[in-house]
């Protein structure tokens, strides 16, 4: 056992010596940065009066209906919450105050995060054929299995380093721009006509603990490609690309009822929490955890196989 | 030898895509020996190095290090190997130190201590800090050595060890691992097409081909063989070959300004006396060995040497 650390150690060493995971740090840095900035750049004045706006709005978009220019089943919800604030007087959050901000972190960075995790995921194996370093891995005492299994481990424990680091500077960055104030913002939902009230500092950190099994699934999937056909740029490739283009083929296949049995459409867990819709109308949080596991087992049975049984000839 | 063999490879073939690549080789390998293993580019050495280590898995057959099976029971057999299978290749955004530190992790009782007596031993303490990548070939090669000796293993395996040092590298090299088969008692098994290379540094070689052995042989016997082929630098030539002819096994023959015969050692002063007596002026004598190189090109027919 002692020996398995060790081996995960070496995987997180060689993970955290590299630079590249660093400039990775390093970018999330800058762009939590970024946002913090600019929202509160364009942060309206403290004085301006929030009923006013909500009034204002709920106008537009009654013009908007008539012109035409938008269905009334579109704007019926985003008019129905307006005016549920105005009747309870609860002022909207803010975007300039602490739980807004690390929900639009969270929003923006999970494809970072999907992105980061895929580069080094899709990395592990792949690198040490390229360099020939896998020769050097695969001749000591440790078995294949476990050579792989702390590589997978390890790769774990950089995921949740990495939503920690997510999580922490964030909130950080959000507390020196906006204050450590706020923490009782609510989230208003309006969901079949029934209006939900929930903390929007514990639904952000809820989302970040959905979006962890949605990157758990792509970096697996990069981790398997890595391993079984010793390619960097494939494994890291498809599997950004899969992620970024699927809600887009997504749409297009949602009409057709087999497309819920599709792996990339069961990843997203948060499509089940109130206010949003899975891509089919019938899918349950239940049919999309045994779907991935499902596929979850499939993929790593043929990872750890493929790596155990082929050949060396890097 | 009445040893137990560190290295049994028993009848060992390796299929790949209906081709065989390795034919029912066998032969053993003794501690304290250094075997080489020689043979034409392609011939099957870096495959057959590839099963001994577990890096290929073995169509037919078994490989035994000290008596464990490499198949059965992979972390038996592998803590007494130490390898580096063709180029050293090291984590090069590591330091040397740090490249050795994940190796020690990934083997039982290597502490800091040995470590450190590794890096002395291979003689990179100066650089050792520095990162891998700003080595140079000879230090990552002795890199690869002190990765490879650090779990103090009774078996040392290195694929092509002399490829690409210069000739002091290759000079130092020689005498490191003659002296770790000699002092230390590591079987050590090293491969190459450099047949020179290996008559200085190895007791026995085995010459391998198109994937059989060809055979294996003690290096000071092929070196020293009975007869040997004499030049006689003299003249008039023509008349040396007639005084020459009823000696040796075959007949003298006429090179140049040269007569060349096989002969063994005592007949040399034998054949000079004679061609002096039938004044014959001799400008010079010169012994050239057989060396391994025609062995060699005589077991593998002379082709496909590289």
């Amino acid at each position: 056992m002692s020996k398995f650390i060790g081996l995960v150690r070496n995987e997180h060493m060689k993970t955290f010596r590299r630079l590249s995971t660093w400039i990775m740090l390093g970018i999330a840095a800058v762009l939590f940065i970024t946002i913090a900035a600019f929202t509160a750049y364009y942060a309206p004045d403290d004085n301006s009066d929030w009923r006013a706006e909500n009034e204002q709005q709920i106008k537009d978009y009654q013009q908007y209906v008539e012109e035409g220019t938008l269905e009334q089943s579109d704007v019926e919800g985003d008019i129905a919450l307006l005016q549920y604030q105005l009747d309870q007087d609860i002022q909207p959050v803010q975007d300039n105050t602490l739980p807004a901000y690390m929900d639009t972190v969270m929003f923006y960075g999970s494809a970072f995060l999907i992105m980061f995790v895929a580069i080094i995921a899709g990395g592990m194996v792949s690198t040490e054929f390229g360099t020939g370093t896998i020769k050097l891995l695969l001749t000591k005492t440790p078995s294949r299995f476990r050579v792989l299994t702390s590589k997978y481990v390890s790769m774990l424990v950089t995921m949740v380093i990495f939503f920690l680091f997510f999580i922490g500077f964030s909130f950080i960055v959000g507390g020196i721009f906006f204050g450590f104030t706020n923490f009782d913002a609510k989230e208003i939902i309006i969901e079949n006509g029934e209006v939900l009230n929930s903390n929007m500092l514990v639904s952000t950190i809820r989302d970040y603990g959905l979006n962890f099994i949605q990157v758990l699934i792509y970096a697996t999937i990069a981790f398997a490609l890595s391993t079984v056909f010793r390619n960097t740029a494939l494994a890291i490739g498809f599997s950004i690309f899969i992620s970024m283009f699927f809600p887009t083929i997504s749409m297009v296949l949602s009409r057709y009822d087999w497309s819920k049995y599709i792996l990339f459409n069961n990843v997203d867990l948060i499509a089940y929490t109130p206010g949003n819709t899975p891509p089919v109308a019938d899918m349950t949080l239940t049919f999309s955890i045994v779907v991935m596991l499902v596929y979850f087992i499939i993929i790593t049975a043929i990872t750890w196989f493929s790596f155990i049984k082929r050949d060396v000839t890097a | 030898m009445q040893k137990q063999p560190a290295v049994e490879i028993k009848q060992v073939t390796k299929v790949i895509r209906g081709r065989k690549i390795i034919d029912n080789i066998n032969f053993s390998i003794y501690p304290g020996e250094v075997f080489g293993f020689l043979g034409p580019n392609g011939a099957g050495k870096t495959t057959t190095i590839r099963m001994i280590v577990g890096l290929m898995g073995i169509t037919d057959g078994e490989i035994l290090i000290k008596g464990n099976s490499i198949k059965t029971s992979h972390g038996a057999a592998m803590k007494h190997i130490g390898a580096i299978v063709e180029n050293p290749e090291m984590y090069k955004y590591l330091s040397g130190y740090l490249n050795l530190v994940h190796f020690a992790r990934m083997s039982d009782n290597v502490d800091k201590k040995r470590i450190d007596e590794v890096i002395e031993l291979v003689g990179l303490k100066n650089r050792i800090h520095d990162k891998v990548k700003t080595y140079s070939l000879g230090m990552r090669q002795r890199l690869g050595i002190a990765q490879a000796l650090l779990h103090s293993p009774d078996v040392l395996i290195l694929d092509e060890p002399t490829n690409g040092l210069d000739p002091a590298g290759i000079r130092e090299m020689r005498h490191y691992i003659r002296n770790l088969a000699e002092k230390e008692g590591l079987a050590v098994i090293v491969s190459s097409h450099l047949l020179s290379e290996m008559e200085l540094m190895c007791d026995r070689i085995g010459v391998l081909q198109h994937g059989k052995m060809l055979g294996v042989q003690q290096v000071h016997e092929l070196s020293s063989e009975q007869t040997q082929m004499v030049s006689f630098q003299v003249e008039p030539v023509e008349q040396a070959a007639i005084v020459l002819r009823d000696m040796g096994s075959k007949k003298p023959q006429i090179k140049d300004d040269k007569v060349m015969i096989e002969l063994t050692r005592d007949e040399i002063p034998v054949a000079a006396a004679k061609l002096t007596k039938e004044a014959i002026n001799i400008y010079g004598i010169q012994a050239e060995t057989k060396t391994l190189e025609d062995t060699f090109l005589e077991l593998t027919g002379g082709k496909e040497i590289v």
